[in-house]
C-alpha cells in the first residue's frame, strides 16, 4: 500500500541494500591480497510495484544474491597453457641436471677425454708392446674409462628413480586434490540456491584447485553452463571427478594387455610373460601364425612371428640394416630377447607350460615393462594413460599429455630412456669393436684356459636364432676361425681350422653358419679339431672344448697351451673368448676378468703364419688405436644407425642433451608468457582493484546515506500530518 | 680495400651480436605482454637489420673491385695470401654461426608474439560469438525475415 509507510519501508530496504554492497566492498578490500580470490558484487533487483494512482509504484530495492566475477571461458583457455607450461618447467628442470651431468663428463676426465685417453694407451702399446707399465697404464685408463661411463649411466638411472618419486607423489596429491573438488562439489549442493544463495567462497576454493590440478595433468573442466553440475575429465577423456564422485589414478608397476582379433583362440588359455625392466612400451604385433602343434618351437620357420614397437605400433624395429625385426612366439624354453626384456608364452595358469591354441595374425599385446599410470574406472577396470612421445615426437592423444605427469614420464622415459639408449649403444659398439680385433690377437703368453664371457639359453638352436639368446648374434656371419696348439716346451703341435661339415643342415661344406649351427656344434667342432691334432692315443685331456652355464669354455691339460688366428666368423668375439671387454652396455660393460687379471693377456700381436708371436708385433694394437678415427655404424632404435666416430657419436649425445634442454626452456618460456597473458585477463576481471572498490564505497555509502535521509524526510511528513489540527 | 672488407666483416660481427641482444631483450618483452616496449625495440632491431644490409651491399662492392666477377666472399678469401686465410675462414664461421643465432632467436620471437596473437584473436571470436544473434534467421515482427549482418555491429540490432 502506497504511503509514507511506504516510503519508510523503501529507505529500509535500500539501508539494507546499501548495507549489503557496502559489506561486499569491504570483503573485497580486505581480500585484496588473497590469492585466488574474486571480486564480488551484489546483484540489486527492483522490489514489487504497486498499482496505484498515478500508476505503479516500486516498493524500493532487494539485494538479490552476492555474485562473483568469474570468466569460465578465459579460466578453460588459462588451464590449457598452464598445464603445458608445468609440463615443460618440470622437464626443462629436470633436463638441466642431465646437461650438467654429461657436461662435466665431458671435461677433462670424462668419458669424451677418458676414450681418447684409452685409444692413446692403445697407440703407446704399439711402440712398447711388451712393457709391462704401458700395459696397467693401459689398464688404468680402461678402469677410468669405465668408471666415468657407470658413472653416468647411474646417475642417469637414478635421475629416473627420483622422477618415479616425484610421479608418485603427484598421483597422491591428484586424488587427494580430487577428493577435496568432490567434497566442495557436495557442500555446494547443500549450500547454494541458485539465484539467491551462491556459495563464492567455495567456488574460488574449487578454482584454485581445479588450477592446482591442471599443473599435474592435462584437464577438461565441463559445467554445462551450469556450475553445480560440475565434470573434470583428462583431455583424453578419462572421467576423473564427477559433482561429488571421484575416479582414481594409480602409479603401478608393469604388466601385459592383450588385444586379440576376432576368432583368435589365444586367450582360451594362453598368456604373455615377460621378465625385465625398460624404459619403453612394447607394443607386439603378430604378423604370421605358427604351423599347428609347432607354435612355440622357437623355430623361425614354424613358429609364430611378431613385430614390436616402442611407440604404439607407428614404427617397428629394425636391425641395423633397416630391416623390419621379426622374433618367433616361444615357450618358456624357447623364450626370445628384445632389447633385454625376456619374453615367452604359455598358460594362464602355469609360465612354463606353452598354451594350447598360438596366436593369430593380428593379435596384440602391449607390454610395459616399467610403472605407468593406470585410471580406474571401477576397482577392476583400469587404462593406461601413462604419456607417451611417438617417434614422430608427437604425443599420443589417448594418454596424459599435459602438467608435471606428462613432465616427469616424458624425462624418465623418453629423454632419459634415448639418453641411455645412446650411451649403451656407444658402450655395446666399443666392446664389439675392440673384441672383435682383440680377439685374434695374442698376448704375451699363450692361453691355457679360455672361457667365454657371453651366454646362451639354449645351446641346441642355431646361434643366430633369437632364441639362442646369444646377445651378440646378429655380428655371426659364415667363415672360419684358425687356432693354434702347443705342448708343455711350448712347441706348436698343430693349427687348424674349424671343420662344421658333420654338423648342421649343410654337410660338407667346412666352414661355420650361423644360421646352421648351434653352441653344442661349435664345441663339437673345436673338439674334433683338438682330437683330430692328437694321433691315439691322444694325451688325457690335451685341449677339451665344454659349455658351462650357456658359455664356451676351452681348457688345456698336461702343460698344453692354445692360441687364435683370424676369425672371418666373429664366434671368438661373439662368445666372449680371448676378447678385451665383457659385458654388453654402459651398465655393464667391464674388462675382461682374465685381462683385468693378468696384464700379458693384453693382446697387442699376432700368431704370424708358422704360430709364432714375433716381439714387437703390435698388429692389433695398431688396429685398435686406429679406431679412434674409424667411423662405425652405431644403431640405435630410435636413431636408426649412424657412421660416426665413437668419440663424435658421443659428441652428438652431448649435443642433442643441450639442444632438448634449451627446446625445453625455450616451450616452457612460450607457454608460461600465453598463461600469464590469460591469468592477467582472468586477474583484471576477477582481481580486486582498490580504486575501483573505493569509488563503490563512496557510491554505496551516499546511496545509504540518501536512504536515511529518505526516512527522515518520511518522517518529516509524518509529523506534519500529525501536526495538522482540525 | 682487403682491410676495409675486413672491418666491414668485423663490423658485422659487431652488429650480428648486438641484434641478437635486442631479439633477447624483445623476447623478454614479449614473455611480461608488454607491447609498446615490443614497438620500441622492434624499430632499432629494423633500423639495425637496415644497416647491417647496407654494409653488405656497400661490402660486395668491394668484393667485385678485388675479385671482378666473384660473388661470393669465398672467393675474395682466395685472393688473400695462404696465411691470412684460416683467420678469414673463422671470420665468415663466426659471423655464420651468430646469424644462425639471430635466425633462432628472430623465430622464437615470432612463435610467441604469433601465439600471444592467436590467443587475443580467439578471445575476441569468443566475445564476438557471445554478442552475435546465435539465431541467424528468425521472423521479424513484419512477419518475414530480415536480412541480418554477419558481424557484430552498434546501431543494428533485433530489438
Amino acid at each position: 500500500m502506497s504511503g509514507i509507510n511506504n516510503i519508510m519501508d523503501i529507505a529500509r530496504k535500500g539501508l539494507f541494500a546499501s548495507q549489503a554492497a557496502i559489506e561486499v566492498t569491504g570483503q573485497n578490500i580486505s581480500n585484496v591480497n588473497t590469492v585466488g580470490y574474486s571480486r564480488r558484487y551484489v546483484r540489486l533487483e527492483e522490489s514489487l510495484q504497486l498499482d496505484y494512482r498515478p500508476g505503479q509504484i516500486g516498493m524500493g530495492v532487494e539485494a538479490a544474491e552476492v555474485l562473483r566475477h568469474f570468466d569460465r571461458f578465459i579460466e578453460t583457455n588459462y588451464l590449457d597453457k598452464s598445464t603445458m607450461q608445468q609440463r615443460y618447467d618440470t622437464l626443462f628442470g629436470s633436463l638441466k641436471s642431465v646437461d650438467s651431468l654429461l657436461y662435466e663428463s665431458d671435461k677433462v676426465g670424462g668419458i669424451s677425454s677418458s676414450l681418447t685417453q684409452f685409444f692413446s694407451d692403445w697407440q703407446k702399446l704399439t711402440t712398447e708392446t711388451d712393457n709391462y707399465a704401458v700395459r696397467e697404464t693401459l689398464l688404468a685408463d680402461t678402469d677410468n674409462l669405465l668408471s666415468v661411463i657407470h658413472q653416468a649411466d647411474a646417475q642417469m638411472t637414478r635421475m629416473q628413480q627420483q622422477a618415479n618419486e616425484f610421479i608418485q607423489q603427484d598421483v597422491n596429491d591428484i586424488n587427494l586434490i580430487l577428493d577435496k573438488i568432490a567434497g566442495i562439489n557436495g557442500q555446494l549442493k547443500q549450500v547454494e540456491i541458485p539465484g539467491q544463495n551462491n556459495a563464492n567462497a567455495l567456488r574460488d576454493d574449487r578454482d584454485r584447485l581445479v588450477r592446482e590440478l591442471a599443473g599435474k595433468l592435462d584437464i577438461n573442466v565441463i559445467t554445462r553452463g551450469n556450475e553445480q553440475d560440475f565434470t573434470i575429465t583428462t583431455k583424453a577423456g578419462h572421467t576423473l571427478l564427477q559433482n561429488d564422485q571421484t575416479f582414481s589414478l594409480k602409479f603401478e608397476g608393469p604388466r601385459v594387455t592383450s588385444s586379440l582379433v576376432a576368432g583368435s583362440t589365444f586367450g582360451a588359455d594362453g598368456k604373455l610373460y615377460f621378465d625385465g625392466m625398460d624404459d619403453f612400451e612394447y607394443t607386439i604385433d603378430f604378423v604370421s601364425a605358427g604351423t599347428a602343434g609347432s607354435e612355440y618351437s622357437g623355430d623361425p620357420a614354424t613358429a609364430a612371428m611378431f613385430r614390436v614397437s616402442l611407440d604404439g605400433g607407428k614404427t617397428w624395429l629394425k636391425d641395423e640394416n633397416g630391416v623390419e625385426l621379426q622374433f618367433p612366439a616361444g615357450d618358456e624354453a624357447h623364450l626370445v630377447e628384445v632389447r633385454g626384456v625376456k619374453i615367452w608364452f604359455g598358460q594362464q595358469g602355469s609360465s612354463l607350460t606353452p598354451p594350447s591354441n598360438g596366436p593369430e595374425v593380428g593379435d596384440d599385446f602391449i607390454v610395459a615393462p616399467k610403472s605407468g599410470v593406470y585410471w580406474y574406472q571401477d576397482t577392476s577396470t583400469s587404462e593406461n594413460i601413462t604419456p607417451q612421445i611417438y617417434a614422430n615426437g608427437e604425443d599420443n592423444n589417448r594418454r596424459i599429455t599435459g602438467g608435471s605427469l606428462a613432465g616427469f614420464f616424458n624425462f624418465r622415459d623418453n629423454y632419459i630412456g634415448q639418453y641411455r639408449d645412446k650411451l649403451d649403444a656407444l658402450a655395446k659398439e666399443l666392446i664389439w669393436s675392440v673384441n672383435s680385433i682383440h680377439s685374434e690377437g695374442a698376448g704375451l703368453k699363450k692361453l691355457s684356459e679360455a672361457t667365454g664371457t657371453y651366454q646362451v639359453f639354449d645351446s641346441t638352436v642355431p646361434l643366430v636364432n633369437d632364441t639362442s639368446g646369444l646377445f651378440f648374434r646378429d655380428k655371426l656371419q659364415s667363415g672360419n676361425l684358425q687356432f693354434y696348439v702347443y705342448d708343455g716346451t711350448g712347441a706348436m703341435v698343430g693349427t687348424q681350422s674349424l671343420d662344421f661339415s658333420a654338423y648342421g643342415i649343410t654337410p660338407g661344406n667346412p666352414n661355420f653358419d650361423p644360421e646352421n649351427h648351434s653352441l653344442e656344434d661349435v664345441r663339437d667342432a673345436f673338439n674334433d679339431a683338438f682330437n683330430g691334432m692328437f694321433p691315439p692315443p691322444p694325451p688325457a685331456v690335451p685341449v677339451q672344448a665344454s659349455i658351462v652355464n650357456g658359455s664356451l669354455r676351452i681348457a688345456s691339460g698336461n702343460g698344453h697351451t692354445f692360441g687364435f688366428g683370424q676369425d672371418s666368423t666373429g664366434l671368438l668375439a661373439g662368445l666372449g673368448i680371448n676378447t678385451y671387454f665383457s659385458g654388453t652396455d654402459a651398465t655393464s660393460i667391464e674388462i675382461n676378468s682374465a685381462v683385468a687379471s693378468n696384464t700379458s693377456l693384453i693382446n697387442a700381436g699376432h700368431y704370424n703364419g708358422a704360430g709364432e708371436i714375433n716381439k714387437g708385433d703390435n698388429l692389433i694394437a695398431l688396429d685398435i688405436a686406429a679406431l679412434k678415427d674409424t667411423k662405425l655404424d652405431i644403431h640405435t632404435d630410435f636413431g636408426g644407425t649412424s657412421h660416426q666416430t665413437l668419440s663424435e657419436f658421443y659428441n652428438a649425445l652431448v649435443s642433442s642433451v643441450g639442444a632438448d634442454t634449451s627446446g625445453a626452456q625455450f616451450n616452457f618460456s612460450y607457454q608460461n608468457s600465453l598463461a600469464q597473458d590469460l591469468d592477467a585477463q582472468q586477474q583484471s576481471l576477477s582481481g580486486v582493484n582498490l580504486d575501483e572498490e573505493m569509488s563503490n564505497l563512496i557510491k554505496f555509502q551516499h546511496s545509504y546515506t540518501a536512504a536515511a535521509k529518505l526516512i527522515s524526510t518520511a518522517d518529516q511528513m509524518l509529523q506534519t500530518l500529525l501536526g495538522l489540527k482540525p | 680495400m682487403k682491410r676495409r672488407i675486413l672491418d666491414s666483416l668485423n663490423r658485422q660481427k659487431n652488429a650480428l651480436s648486438l641484434l641478437a641482444s635486442l631479439l633477447g631483450e624483445e623476447f623478454s618483452y614479449l614473455r611480461q605482454g608488454n607491447p609498446q616496449a615490443v614497438s620500441g625495440i622492434e624499430l632499432s632491431v629494423q633500423d639495425l637489420l637496415r644497416q647491417i644490409t647496407s654494409e653488405r651491399v656497400e661490402m660486395k662492392s668491394m668484393i667485385q673491385a678485388v675479385a671482378p666477377g666473384a660473388a661470393r666472399l669465398t672467393a675474395f678469401i682466395q685472393t688473400l695470401p695462404e696465411a691470412e686465410r684460416p683467420e678469414v675462414a673463422a671470420l665468415l664461421e663466426e659471423l655464420d654461426r651468430r646469424e644462425q643465432n639471430c635466425a633462432t632467436l628472430a623465430a622464437k620471437n615470432f612463435e610467441l608474439a604469433l601465439a600471444l596473437h592467436d590467443q587475443s584473436r580467439k578471445l575476441l571470436t569468443f566475445l564476438h560469438g557471445k554478442i552475435n544473434p546465435e539465431q541467424k534467421e528468425t521472423y521479424t515482427a513484419r512477419g518475414k525475415f530480415p536480412k541480418t549482418k554477419r558481424g557484430a555491429a552498434i546501431l543494428q540490432g533485433r530489438l
